[in-house]
């Protein structure tokens, strides 16, 4: 029988709604997090993968998502599609997501329904029947999604910038595979993938919202049984450079000329720093007040639309502005936004803004834990990123930022001539004025 | 089921309807004020106006000018935003609740005293045409303007919020003043409060600062025909996927039929486990991205469903939405279907009323269309009550007439096709 002293009660000061939340490791290395939210009407059930495109055989590149796609699509005891039946009859919603290094699985549901959505989601991780028909539909299907990616410009020039920053290492995979890769993928090829990557020390289940966690730990370790034991699969390590300036134009049918510059730079790798690169991802670029808002939309208003974001790995991390512009801009934006990185690495930014910056991450990370769906998506992605204990000293490392760590990060990480520049732009030949920035490793036109 | 006795409804000394809801677990506060606002309140000459509008209230208020307001709202922690849609608009307030005293302070300055820079104006004017040229380059939100176009045709709703660029090139400071007289009145107005605030110093500041209009306020008749001619419009594209929107006529917001025909659209497609999810993607193939949507308005109203679909199953797709859309209407759902969807229906209800803003949001966005604060109360039940005959009959009569407009890849368009354009 369940003890109290089978779970760790983990909690911090200013941890916010996520504190505490209770975590407890079954027998076959899975782990269980459960926040208990007694108040909340809704259980949210996830089940998170430290697999993703990152660990897979360049031969059957996209198995990670693909196998996503298949959990749906069949069990022992669910047909296709009825697993979604199951879960709208109680009331509930379900998806899943694949990410570079990570997967997860996961159900919102009224509280009371929680166990019957971690029976689906536990039979389709053990018993999905991987029907080679199945297969074959699915396979059209992710086709289907790689060409609606293509379509969007935004979501073209992400990963053209992921490939590029990414190159030479597992990051620079694309998450959906290519038609090639896919065209590998058949039901041996889920199973031993499955049999490698889905393993105890590797799953970690997250629930949270009115559920009581020595129950959830009981069912837990009945569905869960069946989960192998094995040893944490371990991310491959590669070396993770500054690189050289790149630029890569892909002309296609739009009006509006978007642009991707991106960096490599601190990920999870070097904590501190990544969370600096956050602040200064802030600080440049979210909300009216940042440095490229306030500059190149709101004065000069040369830009439709402007951001700075991060994207934190293992190995590293990405720091990317993206931008969209009428087409005769470009060079105008390009040279401003030049001159704010420049601004960065030069001089400290300015006391307000390092506060202004804190204060609007500490805001977002209140309001973006209110419910039990935020609290449990939260404490998952810390746990296939930074640790899930990390996550409730958030507030306080955000503190921890000074001025100056902003600046050596952007000296080492944002020098404009070492920065990846992709550009979807009308086809039409327009009348870009010569583009600076970094050329030094060539152009390819796409 | 949600408990909706916990929500104080008054009507304030200035005229204003004041929703309240402050019992509340977390440290959230949300603050919705929904107004009569958006494409029903401008003619096509002006459209975009509206949008404009409710986008310029936050470039300048009292003796802050834009890069001020954004500085302390940011700095605070505070979201302050505002939208419009086709027959509401809406100026919101989310924050923490240890700065919503403050934030509120400038909520209300931001509605009471505007300034409408010239030299605001003129930037988001270019922000806007860049906005308006780069809805094109998306082909889902090119397509839905293409129906929204060839479905509502002469009435309103046809114009998209932001306008167009003929239309937005001529917005003036005299055109936003107009509407400010027009529409920040309390007569026009619905507030509500959601949060672990004491309401009684927000409903000071409420009545010190909002003030009623004169005369009445213009509400225009949202109604109209529309729909009952079948139309097919096409543009082509260099794509690679086809994106195709169908649309049926459907009752508007609070009519009898309206929850049979939400019934019938989740079924159709808002789940993975709806028709079109499970016939046009699990047994064909023929799409990632498939599905339907009930859009509810004050007036005509539509049931759309969609499909991005490949580069040579325009008429796949196209017929295998019709295809389900009539199976469903001659032969209604299964008693399976109808008991799964409406647990979802409630279930779904349940699970989003837990954010504090969308509480809000739904009491506000009800009460300003005379439906009242708990309308989703009564909606559920409807749903409950609902039978197969009910259903059957709401497809036969609403149903009939279809509008389809696609954004398709160049040199895809089927032969025959008559209404198509290359972009």
């Amino acid at each position: 029988m369940a003890t109290e002293a089978v779970f760790d009660s983990i909690s911090h000061a200013s941890g916010g709604s996520l504190s505490p939340f209770h975590s407890t490791r079954l027998d076959n290395g899975v782990l269980v997090l459960v926040k208990e939210m007694p108040r909340s009407p809704a259980a949210f059930v996830s089940i998170w993968c430290k697999t993703g495109t990152a660990h897979e055989d360049p031969q059957v590149l996209g198995v990670s998502h693909f196998l996503e796609h298949m959990f749906f699509k069949g069990t022992e005891r669910f047909g296709p599609g009825e697993i979604d039946r199951v879960i709208k009859g109680i009331g509930g919603d379900n998806n899943a997501s694949t990410s570079l290094e990570y997967t997860n699985y996961y159900a919102t549901v009224p509280a009371e329904h929680y166990r019957s959505a971690l029976e689906v989601l536990t039979d389709a991780l053990l018993h999905s029947l991987f029907d080679p028909e199945e297969i074959d539909r699915e396979r059209q299907v992710v086709l289907e999604e790689i060409a609606l990616k293509e379509d969007d410009p935004e979501s073209k020039a992400f990963l053209e910038l992921q490939l590029a920053i990414g190159v030479d290492t597992p990051y620079g995979r694309p998450v959906l595979g290519t038609p090639e890769s896919l065209a590998h993928i058949d039901r041996d090829v889920f199973r031993r993938y499955l049999a490698e990557r889905y393993t105890g020390p590797n799953l970690c289940l997250v629930v949270s919202g009115d559920v009581e966690r020595h129950a959830v730990r009981a069912a837990a370790e009945e569905l869960l049984a069946a989960v192998p034991a094995g040893d944490p699969a371990p991310m491959p390590t590669f070396p993770w450079q500054v690189l050289r300036g790149q630029e890569k134009r892909l002309q296609r049918d739009v009006n509006h000329t978007y642009l991707t510059l991106g960096f490599r730079a601190a990920g999870l790798d070097n904590l501190a720093a990544a969370y600096d690169l956050e602040l200064l991802a802030a600080i440049l670029g979210e909300g009216r007040s940042s440095r490229l808002v306030r500059r190149l939309r709101e004065e000069l208003g040369i830009v439709t639309s402007i951001s700075a974001w991060t994207w934190d790995l293992t190995g590293g991390g990405f720091f990317a502005i993206t931008a969209s512009m009428q087409p005769g801009d470009e060079a105008q934006v390009r040279e401003e936004i030049e001159a704010i990185l420049n601004d960065v690495r030069q001089q400290p930014v300015a006391p307000w803004e390092l506060e202004r910056a804190v204060t609007m991450s500490m805001a977002d990370f209140r309001l973006s834990t209110e419910t039990a769906a935020d609290v449990g998506e939260t404490l998952g992605y810390a746990h296939v990123t930074t640790g899930a204990e990390e996550t409730l000293r958030y507030i306080d490392r955000l503190h921890e930022v000074t001025r100056e760590r902003l600046q050596a990060v952007a000296r080492q990480w944002l020098d404009p001539a070492t920065g990846v520049a992709v550009t979807v732009c009308p086809a039409n030949g327009n009348s870009d004025k010569a583009v600076t920035g970094a050329t030094t490793a060539g152009t390819e036109h796409v | 089921m949600f408990d909706f006795s916990k929500v104080k409804r008054r009507r304030l000394d200035n005229g204003l309807l004041f929703l309240s809801d402050t019992e509340v677990d977390n440290d959230i506060v949300a603050l919705k004020l929904h107004l009569h606002l958006g494409s029903l309140y401008e003619a096509d000459a002006e459209a975009g106006l509206t949008s404009c509008f409710a986008r310029m209230l936050l470039k300048g208020a009292g003796e802050r000018n834009a890069a001020q307001l954004a500085m302390e709202l940011e700095s605070l922690g505070v979201r302050l935003h505002t939208g419009v849609g086709n027959d509401n608009g809406i100026v919101s307030l989310v924050c923490p609740r240890e700065v919503f005293a403050q934030g509120l302070d400038i909520m209300l300055e931001v509605l009471t005293e505007p300034t409408f820079p010239e030299a605001e104006l003129s930037r988001d004017i270019q922000t806007s045409i860049g906005k308006i040229r780069a809805r094109l380059d998306h082909p889902f939100s090119h397509a839905m303007d293409l129906f929204e176009e060839t479905y509502y045709e002469h009435h309103p709703y046809h114009k998209p919020a932001i306008g167009y660029e003929e239309t937005v090139s001529r917005l003036t400071v005299a055109g936003l003043r107009g509407k400010m007289q027009q529409v920040m009145r309390t007569d026009n107005m619905v507030a509500a409060l959601v949060g672990r605030v004491d309401a009684e110093p927000v409903i000071e500041r409420l009545q010190q600062r909002l003030m009623p209009g004169t005369g009445s306020p213009q509400i225009p008749d949202p109604g109209g025909t529309v729909g009952q001619v079948a139309r097919e419009k096409l543009e082509a594209r260099q794509t690679q996927t086809s994106w195709i929107i169908a649309g049926w006529p459907a009752p508007p917001l609070g009519h009898p039929d309206s929850a049979p025909m939400a019934l019938l659209a989740s079924i159709l497609g808002s789940t993975m486990d709806s028709r079109l999810f499970a016939e046009l993607r699990e047994r064909r193939s023929l799409a990632y991205e498939v599905g339907a949507q009930y859009r509810a308005y004050a007036g005509p109203s539509c049931m759309i469903c969609y499909i991005g679909t490949g580069r040579d199953q325009y008429a796949s797709g196209r017929e295998g939405i019709v295809e389900q859309v009539e199976r469903l209407r001659r032969e209604g759902p299964t008693k399976a279907e109808v008991e799964r969807t409406r647990s979802y229906m409630n279930g779904s209800h349940r699970l989003t009323m837990e954010r504090n803003a969308h509480r809000a949001s739904s009491y506000g966005v009800h009460e300003l269309f005379g439906l009242s604060y708990d309308y989703a109360a009564r909606f559920l039940a409807e749903l409950e009550a609902t039978t197969m005959d009910d259903m059957l009959r709401v497809a036969d009569v609403w149903w009939r007439e279809c509008t389809v407009a696609a954004v398709v890849p160049e040199g895809a368009v089927p032969e025959g096709t008559v209404d198509v354009s290359v972009t």
